[in-house]
């Protein structure tokens, strides 16, 4: 794959040339600074910036759109690392020679229409759009609890950190506050206040449809983000318990990462994370479930933005005291790591990596965010990752502190 | 080794069977690192009742046992679990059983050849003591709580099981906690016996793979092995009548609101797999266009305050079963009258739908295409359909471009008879 980066409007465009995919995409990154309740808003405006605009008012006549131009689509991602918020917005479609029609093009036009000309009149969202996402993302808000693992991590994050950005998740109160023109100001406050980059893919004239898409666009220059640092808290390790009306339960044990360095975070910590939890050959895996039977899944969850790992397990109620004993034990038996299990992981690790450039967006995505850790390219990454030591991994132990336990209980 | 070139695209399957019965599919994707293989079985958690080998009579065996005999064959004799063999290479390994069949499965980038051995080895190594049974149903039953436990899998599941009679398709793949239960080492050999021979199964290789090499590895390990071809597994037959089992039942869940299930069924009489294929194709592209994302039925369902916020459907085909076709509607829906009368309203619309057909159309086309683009989504469509119809479809192109809006027509006229059933989950006050 050849990677071509250039500057077009004064914004970084990087194009992967390659013709190994049947179909095209194009990538378009905001960053801009984060602010504790934004969540809500940026999840509401992502929504709708990609399912209607002027010329196409609703979702029907958007998707007609799409259905002419063989199955493309447009999707939107939101994430927050460290001090920066980043939408990305992202256009995929076949590409012409496969149907011999003009798709790319057609497609790209699209995308500028849904980016640039909003469905707004008078500074403001149209009622008709702005009630109909508003309300399909307040029906994803009120069924949270549906999503047992992602309410129960949130709600851990939450207790393990209070009044915190990192714990700062959309929800029902601010979402009621926001208005349609609330949601203008903030796509204003987007396109003006961003650093942009664009990343194409695939086999296409990446000039002429970075210069259409950028045309209008004005980048803002930030600093390197700032990573979460944790702080050593004098504070008694907590267990929360929540009644859901489940017949299984689901366990969360967390833990904060303390005294870092830029290497653990990035290199010694995912293997760490790999062995006690990563898999099938983890020791979670091997003794909570396969030993003892106590859960169907078992594994750890590292969070590299906030420097957390959470082991997260689906019990029955009953065996909640047995199991959070294994899993203390568990990783108190992570002073003691073999060198097999070191190789294994580093070798489930750098897989992965390899696998990166047989998916478009994966390729998009990693050479996007590596940015904001300074991890290096993949052949980089990978020598860092065997050069990790056991003794490296095992530091780690003294660097963990255990902080949190939410139980979502089932009911008998 | 045979080639079969699929029509219309630059792209090639070989096929080959050995002498003990195991058919190889490979499907060779140049400029990607992740291999995959995949071992599967005819075999899934509709095969309950079947002579076994060395029998003469029909056994019934507990439901969930394909999925219990699944898990059970990740054990090994030896002190190194399957997953850590696999995973020193780096490779990810999985499984999964369906209704039909059972597949095992692993991708890497590194060490392909040593992987598929221990692939082979592992699937055709089965180690069941009473120890690993008993220790297996306490794994499965959170397995099935989890299922349970979530409302989407959890109406699915309650429509599925009201809505037909007869089949074993009304049961839930993983069973319960009472029929695993009663399974035992002795039964699953039974059914491993019967259905893991190699002459049942087939493997499929596909990502940037040698292709002579692979048969060769493929060949000497099943050359070290005892198996021989066996004759056709003889089993219970079932026919699925018209009507349903239960109309209407209400559930308590975990859900923040009321949520309806519609789930409605349609028998087609036995039909060749190329028009069956078809009547799929028009019935899925009907429904599409009636309910899909251009038809905006959503925004009118909110508009009308039908419902809250959520709208969803899904299309099911029991092949073996009567023909039946299932089409599942699901909402949080305010009024279940409403919803009810919303769908129907649309079922019996004779609006000229001819230019949305030749949409839909264009882009199945175009869907096809884009399946050959990765290694894992070209094999999960060749491996389905060789499960399906025994055979790779090489002629997928021209069968939907040979599409027309008149066939479709009379599809559409046929479905004036249909059974239908409502599943409630109310959130517990």
């Amino acid at each position: 794959m050849e990677i071509i980066k250039r500057n077009i409007n004064n914004i970084p465009v990087t194009y992967f040339k390659t013709n190994k995919f049947k179909s095209v995409q194009g990538s378009l990154f905001f960053k801009m600074p984060a602010e504790e309740g934004k969540e809500t808003i940026l999840s509401l405006l992502s929504l709708i910036m990609v399912s209607v605009c002027k010329k196409y008012d609703t979702n029907k006549k958007l998707n007609l759109n799409l259905f002419e131009n063989y199955a493309s689509y447009y999707c939107s991602e939101i994430r927050r690392i460290g001090n920066y918020d980043i939408i990305n917005y992202n256009f995929s479609c076949i590409n012409d020679k496969y149907v011999n029609d003009n798709v790319i093009d057609n497609v790209v036009d699209t995308f500028c229409e849904l980016i640039y000309n909003p469905d707004v009149s008078n500074k403001m969202f149209n009622k008709e759009s702005f009630d109909l996402y508003f309300n399909s993302v307040r029906g994803k808000l009120g069924r949270i609890k549906e999503n047992r693992k992602k309410y129960g991590y949130q709600m851990l994050m939450k207790k393990m950190f209070p009044n915190s950005s990192i714990s700062s998740f959309k929800n029902m109160d601010d979402l009621l506050k926001i208005s349609a023109d609330d949601l203008y100001k903030e796509y204003l406050y987007i396109m003006n206040n961003s650093n942009l980059e664009l990343y194409l893919i695939g086999d296409l004239d990446y000039e002429k449809v970075a210069n259409k898409i950028l045309n209008n666009l004005k980048s803002v220059s930030y600093t390197n983000p700032k990573l979460n640092e944790n702080k050593k808290e004098e504070k008694e390790f907590k267990v929360y318990k929540e009644t859901l009306n489940t017949s299984g339960s689901v366990m969360f044990l967390g833990t904060k990462l303390l005294d870092i360095t830029p290497y653990e975070r990035s290199f010694v910590i995912p293997i760490y994370s790999n062995i006690l939890g990563g898999g099938p050959s983890s020791r979670c895996f091997d003794i909570i479930r396969e030993k003892n039977s106590l859960a169907y899944y078992c594994y750890s969850k590292y969070a590299k933005d906030n420097l957390t790992i959470t082991l997260i397990a689906g019990i029955d109620g009953d065996n909640f005291d047995k199991t959070k004993k294994l899993m203390l034990e568990v990783m108190d038996g992570m002073k003691n790591i073999t060198d097999e299990e070191l190789v294994r992981a580093k070798t489930d690790i750098i897989t992965s990596l390899k696998q990166i450039e047989d998916d478009k967006s994966s390729v998009v995505s990693y050479n996007y965010f590596s940015d904001f850790y300074e991890d290096g390219s993949v052949s980089e990454k990978i020598n860092n990752f065997n050069k990790v030591t056991k003794d490296d991994v095992i530091k780690i132990c003294d660097k963990l502190s255990l902080d949190t336990i939410y139980l979502l209980e089932g009911e008998k | 080794m045979e080639e079969i070139k699929i029509k219309n695209l630059d792209e090639t399957v070989y096929k080959e069977v050995l002498d003990n019965g195991l058919t190889i599919l490979l499907y060779k994707k140049p400029g990607f690192q992740n291999k995959y293989a995949f071992f599967e079985t005819k075999y899934g958690s509709v095969n309950n009742s079947f002579i076994p080998n060395g029998n003469k009579e029909i056994h019934q065996y507990p439901l969930g046992i394909a999925h219990f005999l699944e898990h059970k064959l990740f054990e090994s004799k030896d002190d190194d679990s399957v997953f850590k063999k696999l995973q020193n290479y780096g490779a990810y390994v999985n499984a999964a059983t369906s209704y039909e069949n059972t597949y095992y499965y692993f991708e890497t980038t590194d060490n392909f050849d040593d992987c598929l051995k221990i692939l082979l080895d592992f699937v055709q190594s089965p180690f069941f003591t009473d120890e690993n049974v008993e220790k297996e149903k306490g794994i499965i039953g959170q397995e099935i709580d989890m299922i349970n436990d979530d409302p989407n899998r959890f109406l699915y599941r309650m429509s599925i099981n009201n809505v037909l009679k007869n089949i074993p398709y009304k049961y839930d793949i993983g069973g319960t906690k009472e029929s695993i239960d009663k399974i035992t080492k002795e039964d699953l050999y039974d059914c491993y016996n019967t259905f893991y021979n190699p002459s049942n199964m087939f493997v499929m290789v596909a990502g940037d793979i040698d292709i002579d090499n692979t048969i060769k590895v493929i060949k000497e390990n099943q050359s070290m092995k005892d198996f021989k071809k066996q004759c056709k597994i003889v089993q219970e037959e079932f026919t699925e009548p018209n009507g349903v089992d239960v109309k209407k039942e209400t559930y308590t869940h975990n859900v923040k609101n009321k949520i309806v299930g519609l789930c409605y069924k349609l028998n087609y009489p036995k039909m060749d797999d190329e028009d069956l294929y078809k009547l799929k194709v028009y019935l899925n592209i009907y429904f599409d266009i009636l309910f899909g994302s251009t038809s905006g039925f959503y925004d009118e369902l909110i508009k009308n305050k039908v419902i809250k916020s959520k709208f969803d459907y899904d299309s099911l085909h029991f092949k073996n079963a009567n023909n039946t076709f299932v089409e599942l509607f699901y909402a949080d829906a305010n009024s279940v009258t409403k919803f009810k009368s919303a769908i129907e309203s649309k079922l019996s619309n004779k609006d000229d739908i001819s230019y949305m057909f030749n949409l839909w159309k264009k882009n199945l086309i175009a869907n096809y295409v884009r399946r050959f683009e990765y290694p894992d989504s070209a094999s999960y469509f060749i491996r389905k359909n060789y499960a399906k119809y025994g055979k790779v479809i090489d002629n997928e192109y021209d069968l939907l471009e040979s599409l027309n809006y008149d066939d479709f027509i009379k599809v559409i006229e046929s479905i004036h008879d249909y059974d239908m059933v409502e599943v409630i989950l109310k959130p517990k006050q």
